[in-house]
């Protein structure tokens, strides 16, 4: 008794004692709640020492701040309290040591799950997580207005604490969950949060792409290597080294010869594994260095350099130096498939070097601005096909200009994502007369003006060319040719417009242009109607070899079975020969025999991607010759048994119906498929039928 | 005798290498697999035509299959010789490269 009492004395007069007075000590004196809460659950006076230990350098200067508040049992609290600067002082004494007794728990409980092993650790984070949650009910219940500034308190009492700690941390701190989240990202990049002291940057690494801490000064000549890649490295410069040492004699320095290979890889060229170069790398590398001396390279024949073009750009290796290899004064054409890093004068060295060239076509050419098309314009006399893809900084009146120069001789103009707009539009039609092919696809300026300007103007829509002619006319000072249509013009391709292409407009392209179109081209026109289809494609399109009306989803199914039915009759069986209706939802099994009437004796391609809702197999079986009951009256009078025989390349991409069954009809009566393309069709599996020339693109069993 | 095999370039050259070798060309590995689907020929009969490729380029691959097989294990030591080609081939050994993969 009395050695109890004694110890309870002690106990008591102990200033900072009795509140958790360490694991040991069974006497129980007044604890708040929350005290009594820590003790259940483990944490201890411990840690809450080892966080005080290493806060107390940062915060010197909020000490002091924390003090006096609380009871007896409190000021252990309190005493970590010091080093935290708390704003809410005063009344909420007492609720704010709890919140920091909150806040110490977080803390404490990052440091137990940061320190804890990668094993346990999923257990530890579960623990963490409910007492997380406990821990912030508690608090709730001590102090409703306290919980609300848990949070701000937290990310401000970390942050001064933690002093050169990562931005990131202060920014995941404001919440319990972010805590975690930032906690387990640090803890994966390799941090330890007591460490952070020690300051560092994040840094990403070279290999993996992932995110790790760089401590103290970053080696210029180094590689950034995270710690696991920098680990796997020296494991194989090791081996190496050790079967290079058994197997050769040993080296004076291998230091110096390292250093430089290490350099090499951050040409991009060489592979970021210690490795070896492929042959592709080596023969471009040749190339590259060699290009002057082009006729060394023995007679190369126009597909080979066409095919080398090909290689090239696909290694991203086109630039100034190997452009020469493509350029020469007998060549008539130029085909660039990668313009990225051509800068302006390599564009302009075209002129110069490959001055009769007569088509030109140059993809991913964003650095083409306004001056290299007029260079072009000018230099090259005899040009006459012209396709450009990304050249978005030329804008509409360079357009213009080079209509104005080089328009009676092009005979092909195609043009994707540039800024070509009304004006260009006009100069066009006054220019181009000559005009075979057209294209302008993708032009954010391209509006319905514009494709109005294709047809014959009326008389309302007059004023909203006087816009465009006016400034025309302050161009050329002179007159301004009267409209006339494209006489020569034999496709058309406007699709995927970016501003809307009203039908009214449309039709009238159409009754203008429609008869003497090959190609047309209408995708992306999602608002022409039925009237458009029936009153105005059906009657103009005698001579129409190829349409594209895909993502028109305006039109219904009936007027599309209408419009292949009424051409049926005067196509006889020789319609279409690539037809893209994809992504037109509405399509019905009706309208897939209505194509096959249509133009089953010449149909080559065909692409149905995405036409899901209401499309079955007896659609597409359809494509195999097969007919509904129904209509067996007409099989007799009619082709459709036969189906489409000469079908080389067919789209069935998430069509989810196809199945192999339906692919086995299929192939039965289109002896001529190489290609057919079935991503998103589950039931198209490795059994699917094949034979020798067909290829099956995305089928599921085929990625994994 | 499975563990070589030809490859017949356009003109009519045979050259025998090694099976192994010859993988380190994911090109070829793929046509050499037996393990997916339905073999190809050339995995039963162990024969590659390349119609497009002429005698002296195939001979380059060849000797570039062994260059990689020989010196690519080692990792990046400074014994690694360089590999030597003609300028004249090596539009027509860039093609073949890019064809094979390698």
């Amino acid at each position: 008794m009395d050695l109890n009492d004694r110890a309870r004395g002690s106990g008591s007069r102990n200033p900072r004692g009795g509140a958790s007075g360490g694991t040991g000590n069974t006497i129980k004196g007044p604890h708040s709640a929350l005290t009594d809460y820590l003790q259940e659950i483990g944490v201890s006076r411990h840690f809450r020492e080892r966080r005080r230990a290493e806060t107390a350098a940062a915060t010197a200067a909020a000490r002091g701040q924390g003090q006096g508040q609380g009871q007896g049992q409190e000021q252990q609290s309190a005493a970590t309290l010091e080093q935290q600067p708390t704003p809410d002082r005063g009344e909420l004494g007492a609720d704010s040591a709890d919140a920091a007794l909150a806040r110490d728990l977080q803390d404490e409980e990052n440091e137990e799950a940061e320190t804890a092993d990668s094993g346990v650790g999923s257990s530890r984070m579960a623990t963490r997580h409910s007492s997380r949650q406990h821990t912030a009910v508690v608090a709730a219940s001590v102090a409703a207005v306290v919980t609300t500034e848990i949070p701000i308190d937290t990310g401000k009492g970390k942050g001064a604490a933690k002093g050169k700690g990562k931005k990131k941390k202060m920014d995941s701190d404001s919440e319990p969950d972010n805590d975690e989240k930032g906690d387990e990202a640090d803890q994966r990049a390799g941090l330890n949060r007591s460490s952070a002291r020690k300051g560092g940057r994040m840094k990403q690494c070279e290999v993996c792409d992932k995110r790790f801490l760089l401590r103290g000064e970053h080696d210029e000549t180094d590689r950034l290597l995270c710690p696991n890649c920098r680990r796997s490295i020296e494991k194989s410069q090791n081996e190496a080294a050790a079967v290079s040492k058994r197997a050769h004699a040993i080296t004076s320095s291998t230091a110096a010869p390292k250093r430089r290979r290490l350099k090499k890889t951050a040409d991009g060229l060489l592979e970021l594994e210690a490795g070896l170069p492929t042959l592709q790398d080596l023969c471009v590398r040749a190339i590259a260095k060699h290009v002057d001396q082009v006729e060394s390279f023995g007679d190369i024949s126009v597909q080979s350099l066409n095919k080398l073009c090909r290689i090239i750009c696909k290694m991203r290796v086109l630039d100034e130096h190997t452009l020469g290899l493509f350029l020469g004064a007998d060549r008539t054409s130029v085909v660039l498939y990668d313009c990225t890093r051509l800068t302006k004068d390599a564009l302009a060295r075209i002129v110069r070097m490959s001055p009769g060239v007569q088509t030109l076509a140059l993809e991913y050419c964003g650095r083409l601005d306004s001056g290299v098309l007029d260079a072009f314009g000018v230099g090259l006399r005899q040009l006459a096909r012209v396709q450009l893809e990304g050249a978005f900084l030329v804008d509409d009146t360079a357009w213009a200009r080079f209509f104005r120069v080089a328009g009676p001789r092009l005979r092909s103009f195609q043009v994707r994502f540039s800024g070509f707009g009304p004006v260009a539009m006009r100069a066009l039609i006054t220019h181009c007369q000559g005009l075979e092919e057209l294209r302008v696809s993708e032009c954010t300026d391209f509006n319905a003006d514009c494709l109005g300007m294709l047809a014959a103007p009326l008389t309302e829509t007059e004023e909203a060319l006087q816009e465009p002619e006016r400034l025309l006319r302050d161009q050329l000072s002179g007159e301004v040719a009267p409209w006339r249509p494209l006489a020569r013009l034999k496709s058309l391709d406007l699709g995927h417009p970016h501003l809307v292409m009203s039908s009214k407009t449309a039709m009238r392209v159409i009754k203008t242009l429609g008869s003497q179109l090959r190609v047309l081209d209408l995708s992306g026109f999602k608002d022409i109607d039925d009237d458009f289809l029936l009153l105005g494609l059906a009657p103009h399109s005698q001579h129409l070899q190829e349409l594209s009306l895909a993502e028109c989803n305006s039109i219904s199914a009936e007027a599309l079975a209408q419009f292949f039915a009424q051409g049926a009759e005067t196509t006889m069986g020789r319609g279409l020969t690539r037809l893209s209706l994809s992504r037109c939802y509405l399509l019905t099994d009706a309208v897939m025999h209505a194509v096959v009437r249509h133009s089953c004796c010449s149909l080559r391609s065909l692409d149905l991607n995405s036409v899901d809702d209401n499309l079955s197999e007896k659609g597409l079986l359809a494509l195999a010759g097969h007919v509904l009951p129904a209509e067996e009256e007409e099989v007799a009078a009619s082709s459709v048994v036969k189906g489409c025989p000469y079908l080389e390349d067919v789209d069935l991409s998430w069509v989810r119906c196809t199945s192999d069954s339906v692919m086995e009809n299929i192939l039965e009566t289109c002896g001529r498929l190489t290609q057919a393309k079935v991503y998103g069709c589950p039931e198209v599996t490795i059994f699917a039928p094949t034979r020798p020339g067909l290829s099956y693109v995305g089928r599921v069993c085929d990625t994994l | 005798m499975s563990t070589t095999v030809k490859l017949i370039s356009g003109d009519g050259f045979t050259f025998v290498i090694e099976k192994n070798v010859a993988e380190h060309s994911p090109t070829i590995k793929n046509m050499l697999d037996v393990s997916h689907g339905g073999a190809f020929t050339e995995a039963l009969t162990n024969e590659i035509k390349f119609p497009e490729i002429k005698g002296k380029v195939l001979e380059k691959v060849c000797q570039y299959l062994y260059y990689k097989h020989r010196y690519a294990a080692e990792g990046s030591t400074d014994r690694v010789p360089e590999f030597q080609f003609d300028l004249e081939l090596s539009l027509e050994l860039l093609m073949a490269a890019d064809y094979l993969d390698c």
